[in-house]
């Protein structure tokens, strides 16, 4: 991960969040870090029945039934062949933990919370997205977890971007 | 405890069942259902308790239990018929019994019913005379001594009181002072009663001191000598004080002579005593834990005669245990069921020697692991009775709000589901109830004109099938209104206007979100949040509602759950590379495919012959989407719980496990086909097939196949 920019160096009497940061292709993504419960590797799940191919299926973890959603599969990028070195990001969302499947985790960055702004269009890919912020080079897209962790099937993906096969 | 009182305890226990068994019996007599077997039953268990009151010196109970099996030897021999027996006799003769036991467990003296005791004597010698001799055998039984747990209190007493006064240094004395009190049993049965005002308060206390005092009243035939032998291998001869019972009365009066005199011992100021009284008392109870002697806190003359232990609290036959805790107890089962296939799973790769012996080994382990299990969600099991109970209330206040007459009738109250099972119903039952009140049942002018009587019936039952129990709510009313279901499903858009829903598909609707029928909405029922939150709650715990209703003669739904919600047995099959969980409360036998020769009917469903008869199959990885199917091997026939027979066709049986039931709703929400899921030896998750749910999902296949005008799948019809 690229360094801070100097916009987000901490400021005193700033507001700050603390983000995870994660890829899914050449896309990055972030996440409340509070949100965030642990980060396993891969392990393969049993598919449902009946599911939208976003939804992976359920990981036993430690005891508890967990569903795996696949990131990149939920915003139109089509299923992740998974391998050991994918990461699954076990997030709390409304008290119900859910598996993120992503490529790989990056960071963790603290951003001031003015830094964020507002998705551009808030229709694309199933109003997926709770904000943008500008890390340096990089675009992190905030993602609206309970958006990204549901088992409805996708209406809008993301506008597939040529050069990333999927 | 001391063996012989542990088991005088257990057959105290014994005695409440046989006594209970023996009253079931006696009823049945009494109404007219008895025969042979009933009083033979009867004759066992009277029998039974004779034997053990005799052998654990509970002689108070033996000439009732004795006379009452004379009595009912008469039947049984013929001598008397059944019809004829003075059942009100029997049944006063064991309320004796069962108050006699009551009085033994209390260590109470035994109450005397001399009226049944000479009714009794008089039906047994009033018998044929060969039956004479045995009235009089109370008398040659051997009388083991005096009854030790019904001290006769009368003057006659024969026996010891011992006032012991220890030495403060008995502690250092490198003696077991419980022990050698204990030892007096061998006597009889000593009363103790341990005096513990002379305990200083607790700054003052030495606690290697003892100040502590016991008085003992011993009834016994036997002689000073042997007595003191016992008790001098603790304490010295200044210590101890033997006086004969006769001399009791005396005593006692000089002991309350000599009490003002004992709080002048140093160290006692009794004010601070009280305060602390907690302390010394618990000092106390370190001695005196290895027998549970009564502690009495000081009383004014508690020194003298000994009181009797009716003091004593009563046995505690119950305890109330925090549910979090039986909680965390079936966690721990379903954890070890866990572990165990896991053992099993890894046991499989070890040399083939090595597996036998550990196979032995997990195979016992495997029983033990049900047997626990058995038990906590016996612990955790309860009748549904506790939810039904409250529902007269809400008939009668509902039947009064509404002006209809409604009688509520219920089955099955005794039948036990899971606790956290009985929770969820109460709301869902509660509800069920008002529709059916409210929408179900018609007003009394409309039901006279019906030709019905004017009162409603509203049956409310429970009964187990197999691994679930099914909860019946049904009522002799009008009928769910196909018509007015329909019309509001098709302006709400739920149906198509031109679509022939059957008679059943049309019920179902009552389940839809917003399809509320009332013609009003009361204040009882009917803004429409209705069957569709009682069927997600029903679905929530893992079971499922179905309604059938006929027009004009009433509505039945019918609750289906699991008994409990923690572990089941399973059937583990492969389907398309996946292992799945078939519940063996279901399955009714497995069979090659070849020899239940499927078939395909026009149309393209398929079929399958079980023992005669046909059923659909259903392909289960075509139907879940688990990969190509045809891979099929084993048919498995299966009962839901509407009792259709289906046939399943999967890939393999892999074997047959008990599994710990995970709510898939908690993590996920509802999969169709799956009632949850399961961790299987090897940590991967495996879902737990819904057979109940299977034709359901066939038929919503098809439906949606002939919808989009494709080829049709296979049809359950």
């Amino acid at each position: 991960m690229s360094e801070p920019a100097s916009s987000n160096q901490p400021v005193l009497n700033q507001p700050m969040r603390k983000i995870v940061t994660f890829r899914v292709g050449s896309r990055t993504f972030g996440i409340d870090v509070a949100a965030v419960r642990e980060i396993k590797g891969w392990h393969p799940a049993t598919p449902l029945p009946h599911v939208p191919p976003h939804v992976r299926g359920v990981i036993n973890l430690r005891g508890m039934i967990l569903a795996v959603y696949d990131l990149r599969a939920r915003i139109g990028l089509g299923v992740t062949a998974a391998t050991p070195a994918h990461v699954i990001l076990v997030v709390d969302v409304h008290e119900r933990l859910a598996g993120l499947l992503v490529d790989a985790v990056s960071d963790i960055i603290d951003i001031q919370t003015a830094s964020v702004r507002p998705p551009p269009d808030v229709q694309t890919c199933d109003q997926m997205l709770s904000g943008v912020v500008i890390v340096g080079e990089d675009v992190v897209s905030l993602l609206a977890l309970d958006r990204a962790v549901d088992a409805s099937p996708l209406v809008n993906a993301f506008p597939a971007i040529p050069s990333e096969a999927a | 405890m001391d063996p012989m009182a542990k088991l005088r305890q257990s057959f105290l226990e014994e005695c409440d069942e046989l006594l209970s068994a023996l009253e079931r019996c006696l009823q049945d007599m009494d109404s007219g259902q008895g025969d042979g077997d009933t009083v033979n039953a009867a004759f066992r268990a009277i029998h039974s308790i004779k034997g053990g009151a005799g052998a654990f010196g509970f002689t108070g109970l033996v000439p009732y239990a004795h006379h009452l099996e004379a009595g009912l030897d008469l039947l049984r021999a013929g001598k008397v018929s059944v019809q004829a027996a003075p059942c009100a006799l029997f049944l006063r003769t064991a309320d004796a019994l069962g108050a006699l036991v009551a009085a033994a467990r209390a260590e109470q003296p035994a109450p005397e019913f001399p009226d049944v005791l000479d009714a009794l004597k008089t039906f047994v010698s009033g018998g044929p005379a060969a039956q004479g001799p045995l009235a009089a055998e109370p008398a040659s039984l051997p009388a083991p001594g005096p009854a030790p747990a019904q001290p006769s209190a009368g003057p006659a007493a024969e026996g010891f009181l011992i006032r012991i006064t220890p030495n403060a240094n008995l502690f250092r004395r490198l003696v077991e002072p419980p022990q050698v009190l204990q030892s007096l049993e061998g006597f009889g049965a000593p009363e103790m009663l341990c005096d513990s005002t002379l305990v200083p308060p607790l700054e003052l206390l030495d606690p290697s001191s003892c100040h502590l005092r016991f008085t003992i009243r011993l009834e016994t035939r036997a002689e000073r000598g042997p007595i003191a032998e016992v008790l001098e291998r603790c304490f010295d001869d200044e210590e101890m004080d033997i006086i004969p019972l006769g001399g009791i009365h005396q005593e006692a009066a000089t002991a309350r002579a000599e009490e003002p005199a004992a709080p002048k011992m140093p160290s006692s100021p009794p004010p601070a005593a009280n305060a602390l009284a907690a302390v010394p008392e618990a000092l106390a109870a370190q001695l005196n834990a290895a027998r549970d002697l009564p502690l009495m806190s000081p009383l004014p003359d508690a020194s003298g005669v000994v009181p009797t232990l009716k003091n004593r609290p009563a046995m505690v036959r119950t305890i109330r245990v925090d549910l979090d805790r039986v909680d965390r107890l079936m966690n721990l089962v379903g954890e070890i069921v866990i572990t165990q296939s896991m053992l099993i799973d890894r046991s499989r790769s070890l040399p083939v020697l090595h597996a036998l012996q550990l196979t032995e080994g997990i195979e016992a382990l495997t029983r033990q692991t049900r047997e626990l299990q058995d038990q906590v969600m016996a612990v955790r099991a309860q009748p549904v009775k506790t939810v039904f109970q409250r529902m007269p209330r809400v008939v009668r206040d509902l039947a009064a709000t509404l002006g209809k007459q409604v009688r509520l009738v219920t089955h099955g109250e005794d039948t036990e589901v899971d606790k956290t099972i009985i929770e969820e119903l109460a709301d869902p039952l509660t509800h069920m109830i008002r529709n059916a009140l409210d929408h179900g049942l018609e007003k009394p002018e409309d039901r006279l004109a019906a030709g019905k009587p004017v009162e409603g019936v509203v049956t409310l039952s429970a009964e187990q099938r197999g691994g679930r129990i099914v909860i019946t709510i049904e009522d002799d009313g009008r009928g769910l209104p196909r018509d007015k279901l329909f019309a509001k499903a098709v302006s709400r858009g739920v149906m198509n206007a031109d679509a022939k829903p059957s008679a059943a598909e049309i019920d179902a609707l009552i389940f839809h979100a917003g399809l509320s029928t009332a013609e009003a909405v009361t204040d009882v029922s009917g803004r429409g949040v209705g069957m569709d939150v009682v069927k997600q709650n029903v679905e929530a715990l893992g079971g499922r509602v179905t309604v059938e209703s006929e027009p004009g003669k009433g509505c039945t739904f019918a609750l289906s759950l699991p008994l409990t919600l923690a572990v089941a047995d399973g059937m583990v099959v492969k389907v398309g590379g996946q292992r799945i969980i078939v519940p063996i409360s279901s399955i009714m036998e497995t069979l090659q495919i070849g020899n239940c020769r499927p078939d395909v009917l026009p149309g393209g469903g398929e079929i399958v012959r079980l023992r005669g008869d046909i059923a659909p199959l259903i392909r289960l990885a075509d139907l879940l989407e688990l990969g190509e199917s045809g891979q099929e091997t084993v048919v498995i026939s299966a009962e839901t719980d509407r009792g259709e027979i289906i046939g399943i066709a999967v890939d393999e049986i892999l074997g047959q496990q008990q599994v710990v039931v995970k709510s898939l709703e908690a993590s996920f929400g509802a999969v169709a086909g799956a009632s949850a899921a399961t961790i299987l030896g090897d940590g991967m998750v495996a879902l737990i097939l819904d057979i109940d749910a299977l034709p359901g999902l066939v038929a919503k296949r098809s439906a949606a196949a002939r919808a989009a005008h494709l080829f049709p799948f296979p049809s359950a019809a």
